[in-house]
């Protein structure tokens, strides 16, 4: 049940204006994105076509809280395959930004970033995996990136990493 | 040819073959290979929490190329997509260029835009080339039927600058003919390999494996052939799991395309680190079955 009072009909230009966002209002809703869409294939939860419908209708909340933006696989077969050149897979990366910055973030990339930030990179380098690779006979891979944490402070929404 | 080599988080960490085998071949193809110290992690995992920092990450990684004055060679598809991305962006949008820049400038770092950034595709078959390959060949394989898999960012989004044809990739085929093999066409090969669901949806990323390589197998193709290091995880590291989850035994010889290079080469399978493959490859020998 959808009811107009609940709706926010800027949350669309809201989106528009994120990076990727610009092209939401093209959408026709044919359908090739869901598709081609192979996550839709296997989990009905995700419906990138009706993901869309939602944020043109307005449905601010319910987009940004919900569960299924997240479960996108970033295959880019959308993006390719849109006729009106939407650019799905980077909506729904706008879509997770603004999540992320009003609190809805799901847990595995809260991780990621915090690891990012930390480490600099997904999988840190300790001495072990240096000694893994000169078994192997590759170079080791040195650290240096102490100056990324300014980095990902100055960009990181506040609270996803303490 | 001399590339800066950008390794990215998880082939210099865990697919150890890929790396080990893109640095056996390299050089027998007049590619040289320069490793820079400070590489940090392209950003685009991180990308759905935050765009800029994707953006910062991947513009300090070229920066850092710049500096040496180097082009970037990115063999994971993923970090590949992402720096390639960033220079589209910040090369068409020099008030977006100017915010990086910022976060940079702490390191002494500037991005300019004057690094170009290949793919494993590009060098292999855009710069070395089929015919230079060909003469390396030493150990051809024979008879063997080869499914390819391209992996999602090595061929999409095609708008960005791609290393091949989004709905028909034939590069790792010609590659792969002049190997010896016989690749052949089949009706999942642009299919996703569920990789970066694991994060949320562990079980359906492993369907998305079971499902595509079920059906390679069904067509009774001898071998499947990739190049990114996400998928081969999918594909070699978790073939069993990923049969479970589809109810098949999966029995499914899993190489990278650099691997089957440098048997064919004549390199030995230690160097190419084909003891680190999980999947069952020893049927795959040179001179054929």
């Amino acid at each position: 049940m959808i009811d107009s009072k609940d709706l926010d009909p800027n949350f669309k230009y809201e989106v528009a204006a994120e990076i990727g966002g610009a092209n939401i209002n093209r959408c026709f809703a044919c359908g090739t994105c869901t598709a081609g869409c192979p996550v839709r294939e296997i989990d009905e939860k995700y419906n990138p076509r009706k993901i869309i419908r939602m944020v043109l209708l307005g449905m601010r909340e319910r987009v940004l809280k919900s569960d299924f933006i997240w479960l996108c696989s970033t295959c880019y077969t959308c993006y390719d395959r849109c006729p009106q050149d939407v650019q799905l897979t980077s909506i729904m990366t706008a879509l997770k930004n603004i999540a992320a910055r009003e609190g809805y973030i799901h847990p595995s990339f809260k991780e990621q970033a915090r690891l990012v930030s930390k480490f600099g990179r997904l999988y840190e380098i300790e001495d072990f995996d240096n000694k893994k690779r000169e078994k192997l006979g590759l170079p080791p891979i040195k650290k240096n990136f102490d100056d990324i944490t300014k980095i990902t402070k100055d960009t990181l929404p506040k609270g996803v990493i303490q | 040819m001399k590339y800066a080599l950008y390794p990215g988080c998880v082939m210099p960490t865990e697919q150890y073959a890929y790396e080990m085998s893109i640095r056996e071949i390299m050089p027998k193809l007049d590619v040289d290979l320069v490793d820079l110290k400070g590489f940090s992690c392209c950003g685009e995992p991180i990308k759905s929490v935050n765009q800029m920092l994707t953006l910062s990450l991947s513009a300090r990684n070229i920066a850092l190329a710049e500096k040496e004055g180097l082009d970037i060679f990115a063999p994971c598809p993923i970090c590949h997509l992402a720096l390639c991305e960033t220079k589209r962006v910040l090369d068409s949008d020099s008030s977006m260029k100017e915010r990086v820049n910022k976060h940079l400038s702490d390191e002494g770092l500037t991005y300019t835009g004057s690094s170009d950034i290949v793919s494993i595709l590009d060098i292999l078959y855009d710069k070395v080339g089929v015919e230079k390959i060909k003469q390396m060949v030493k150990k051809p394989f024979k008879d063997l039927k080869a499914a390819t898999h391209y992996g999602c960012h090595l061929i999409r989004p095609s708008e960005i600058g791609r290393s091949d044809d989004s709905e028909n990739p034939q590069k790792i085929e010609e590659i792969l003919k002049t190997l010896g093999f016989k690749p052949d066409y089949y009706p999942e090969k642009l299919d996703c390999c569920g990789g970066l669901l694991t994060a949320n949806l562990p079980e359906s990323a492993l369907t998305k494996t079971g499902q595509k390589l079920q059906s390679v197998q069904d067509q009774g193709f001898d071998l499947f052939v990739d190049t990114c290091p996400w998928c081969h995880r999918q594909y070699d590291s978790k073939q069993i799991k990923a049969g479970e989850t589809v109810a098949a035994k999966l029995e499914m010889p899993v190489f990278y395309l650099t691997q089957l290079i440098g048997l064919s080469m004549g390199i030995s399978s230690d160097k190419l680190g084909l003891n680190l493959n999980l999947s069952p490859i020893d049927k795959i020998k040179t001179g054929g079955k």
